[in-house]
């Protein structure tokens, strides 16, 4: 196996410097990068062996098993069958897993929608995070497609949890909260608790994205 | 759609939130934006602590050769031989230490592995087109790759991409996150490509266009491209 050495190795911090002076004079820093959509060919470069589960392994932090089904539609009400959706989330205990590369679970995964739009996340249900204020269970989500501009990211909460306490909920519109919330299914078993979830790109229905203000 | 008039298509009004220097979400002249861009803006909210916080990202095992994609495969791809490089910084300047890059692509032919790519052109062999590294402690990435071709795509009669590699950053916090495309310079296909002309900003179109730049050339090996990328919480206003 043959590493080659990165380009930049070997210069002294003065010359690093003087070269990144040099740049800022070209390149003003403070303008953001561009985004720009994933397109329709992203899965052998982002989900190489199929999607990143959250659920990696046997080695699970305490916490309620849940599945979350749902699809991706666009304004006509036709499957997104070229999404992918990347969540992160807190265990059970509302920890969030920082500080080192856990194998069975760690909060990050990433799914693609398959021909009818749908996705399937097995995971755990977060718990309520230990914020500045509480944070009622959720899962951050980036939505990723072909046809989508931006990075857009939203959270999804869940039905069956106080979310009327929640700091950033109570910033969405309130006639759109609903777009952010999981439905528990009548079907959940007790090792396994289901929800539904859809995103709507367009219409009635959409989906709130959030950004965040300074 | 036989030719595209960007001035004319551009409509203000669907612009994302105002001053953000980021694409609109429907952007008429590319296709898919119609149905699947959002048509409400996006909702200002105060982020918490899972938007600050992400894992170690372990869920790739990131080898010597994973940022080399020219020796993935027992012989050498078709094409010419680059190397891209650059920094990962936040919109304030500072370096970005350990970010998690990916990046895809076309073959010199212009064709994607991917199943549903249908572009007649040949696959090659000795090529598969992705690549994941991390930045180093000073943010500093680098990829050996092929120059990719560009490709003819449906979006309107006889519309082609410019040559780009998409790219995939992962920061030091969920939202410190970055999909986007890089270009090459002076190609003519730039200026009448929907995607890279979404971005209402000239200066900020001017940024997914790498530098050529020698100092990255491996002599009589390879050409050497510059492509730096700024991670921002995605909108913040210019200042």
């Amino acid at each position: 196996m043959v590493h080659r050495s990165s380009p930049f190795e070997g210069l002294s911090p003065r010359e690093i410097m003087r070269r990144e002076q040099e740049e800022a004079t070209r390149q003003p820093a403070w303008l953001p990068t561009g985004t720009q959509t994933v397109g329709p060919y992203f899965h052998f470069g982002m989900v190489e062996r199929g999607d990143v589960p959250l659920i990696r392994g046997d080695n699970l932090p305490p916490g309620q098993r849940i599945r979350l089904t749902g699809a991706v539609l666009d304004g006509a009400g036709a499957p997104i069958n070229d999404a992918l959706l990347e969540i992160w989330q807190a265990d059970g205990r509302g920890r969030f897993h920082t500080e080192r590369a856990e194998p069975d679970f760690d909060g990050f995964g990433r799914f693609a929608t398959d021909a009818d739009g749908a996705f399937t996340i097995d995971t755990l249900k977060p718990g309520v995070s230990d914020d500045a204020l509480p944070a009622a269970p959720h899962l951050d989500v980036h939505l990723f497609a072909r046809g989508v501009l931006h990075t857009l990211f939203t959270r999804i909460y869940f039905d069956d949890e106080h979310n009327q306490h929640d700091p950033l909920l109570a910033q969405v519109p309130e006639e759109r909260r609903d777009t952010l919330i999981a439905r528990r299914s009548t079907t959940s078993s007790e090792d396994v608790v289901t929800y539904h979830f859809n995103f709507y790109m367009q219409g009635a229905a959409e989906t709130v994205f959030l950004i965040e203000q300074e | 759609m036989s030719s595209l008039d960007f001035d004319r298509d551009f409509d203000p009004r669907l612009n994302g939130p105002v001053e953000t220097h980021q694409p609109p979400q429907v952007f008429d002249p590319y296709v898919s934006t119609r149905l699947r861009g959002p048509r409400n803006g996006l909702i200002p909210i105060h982020s918490g602590l899972t938007e600050r916080t992400a894992p170690v990202y372990g869920f790739h095992n990131i080898g010597g050769e994973d940022n080399d994609l020219t020796v993935q495969h027992e012989g050498t791809p078709l094409g010419q031989k680059i190397i891209v490089a650059g920094r990962i910084r936040d919109t304030h300047g500072q370096p970005i230490p350990h970010a998690l890059i990916e990046l895809w692509q076309a073959n010199s032919a212009g064709r994607y592995i991917h199943k549903r790519d249908q572009h007649p052109a040949p696959l090659d062999p000795n090529f598969t087109g992705a690549g994941r590294t991390f930045a180093d402690a000073h943010g500093y990435y680098s990829f050996t790759t092929i120059r990719p071709g560009a490709y003819p795509w449906g979006n309107h009669y006889n519309a082609w991409r410019p040559a780009h590699i998409h790219f995939s950053v992962l920061g030091q916090g969920f939202r410190q996150r970055l999909i986007t495309q890089m270009y090459f310079p002076d190609d003519p296909l730039l200026e009448i490509d929907p995607i890279y002309m979404a971005n209402p900003d000239r200066r900020v179109r001017d940024l997914l266009i790498a530098r050529y730049d020698r100092r990255f050339d491996i002599p009589d090996n390879a050409l050497g491209f510059r492509f730096d990328m700024f991670l921002g919480p995605n909108g913040t206003p210019l200042e």
